[in-house]
């Protein structure tokens, strides 16, 4: 979509597994001109996506321009991404001095990580100011003992996508096979960057499953004028739980970094009807 | 391991661009050195430049719709009777989640760069 806007041609890697599941995204990304690459290799999710897509960029790169979609891969892609994400902070800041005066002594800033783009973007203007950070993984289905929650779950450190973090791995040293119903955060790797909060104790990282993402979904769409996507109902998940132990001088604020709609088909399937 | 305070988070890296000393770096072939040294450099310059972020201002607020909307969840700050809830409403940006601004501000690098074309991984990114 943007690369149409800006004149250049686009190519898209996704996993086939992803472009059954999230099949809206994909019609618009068409529409939009942009040239869908299936990839049939590994698990046919966004981590074989993310290493096709540097296959091709080796080949390619004299007259390609590579963009990696998260807070992952070598530093620069790191950088880039969080930089621009940033931008979600900078409005926040100043919107909640707006509603508070300042920022109040007791918030809490709650996000999805699958890569952790949202999230560097959500708390990065925050980072010195005593806002807590969580950050909430998907724990994939409740009765699977697979997961995407590196973080979580004490994965050890390994290399994935050219940069050392905590990832999902077998006893072998293999990248793992992961299971969230959310694909955005279907990722077995984690940003260094989340790595570094987590060891530095920023940021406290925790998980919610699939089935507590959906009934996070159907809650919050019911009672508000929103209804988030897979991804950040594990966010809501989290502040489900949490909120009523607090006290009304807490404040949690949830981002919201994703629509619904793109989840429709999965959502009507798991839940038998889809509200919006 | 300790947070800097005053620094960018992304800048509080190594030599080897490590983070805390165990995280990140460039592991990459060979045949990738020079294109991810050519955009490191590039980038570096253009996060310094007052036209290039005048640009993305631009195309944040006129493309990407920005500030996005944060709302009180009155509702579900009822049902859940403890702390108050709010919500960044990021979905409100054009195509519907986060990935836009990191895909925008790729293509005015990738035109920086004079490059035609974009390649990307996805899942959910450029909707609508």
């Amino acid at each position: 979509m943007a690369a149409k806007k800006f004149g250049l041609k686009c190519k898209i890697f996704m996993g086939t597994k992803d472009i059954k599941r999230q099949r809206p995204n994909v019609e618009a990304m068409r529409k939009n001109g942009a040239l869908i690459i299936p990839v049939t290799t590994g698990s046919q999710t966004l981590v074989d996506a993310v290493s096709e897509c540097m296959r091709y960029w080796v080949s390619n790169c004299d007259t390609t321009h590579m963009c990696v979609g998260s807070t992952v891969g070598p530093n620069i892609f790191i950088k880039i991404c969080a930089w621009s994400t940033a931008q979600i902070s900078r409005e926040l800041i100043v919107q909640v001095k707006e509603e508070f005066g300042k920022i109040p002594k007791k918030i809490k800033l709650l996000n999805c990580v699958g890569g952790g783009s949202s999230a560097m973007g959500f708390w990065n203007e925050f980072m010195d100011t005593d806002a807590e950070f969580v950050g909430i993984e998907a724990g994939g289905p409740k009765k699977s003992k697979l997961h995407a929650a590196p973080l979580t779950n004490g994965s050890k450190i390994g290399i994935l996508h050219g940069a050392a973090q905590y990832v999902i791995q077998n006893k072998e040293g293999q990248i793992g096979s992961t299971e969230s119903i959310s694909a955005g955060l279907d990722y077995p790797g984690i940003s260094p960057l989340h790595c570094f909060l987590k060891d530095a104790k920023r940021a406290r990282y925790t998980s919610a499953s699939d089935e507590e993402a959906l009934k996070a979904y159907q809650l919050v769409s019911k009672l508000e004028n929103i209804s988030p996507s897979l991804e950040p109902s594990h966010a809501f998940a989290e502040a489900i739980k949490i909120a009523p132990k607090l006290k009304s001088s807490d404040v949690i604020i949830v981002n919201s970094c994703g629509d619904s709609l793109k989840d429709k088909d999965i959502i009507k399937q798991k839940l038998g009807s889809y509200i919006r | 391991m300790k947070i800097k305070k005053n620094i960018s988070l992304i800048d509080q890296h190594d030599k080897n661009y490590m983070y805390g000393g165990k995280f990140g770096g460039n592991f990459i072939p060979e045949t990738l050195k020079k294109p991810i040294d050519d955009l490191t450099k590039l980038f570096t310059k253009l996060r310094r430049n007052k036209k290039f972020l005048e640009e993305r201002d631009y195309y944040f607020k006129n493309y990407v719709g920005a500030p996005t909307p944060f709302i009180k969840l009155e509702n579900l700050t009822k049902r859940l009777d403890g702390a108050q809830i709010y919500a960044k409403v990021v979905s409100e940006a054009n195509g519907g989640a986060h990935k836009i601004y990191n895909a925008t501000v790729h293509c005015l690098i990738a035109r920086r760069a004079g490059l035609r074309e974009i390649v990307g991984d996805t899942r959910r990114r450029l909707r609508r």
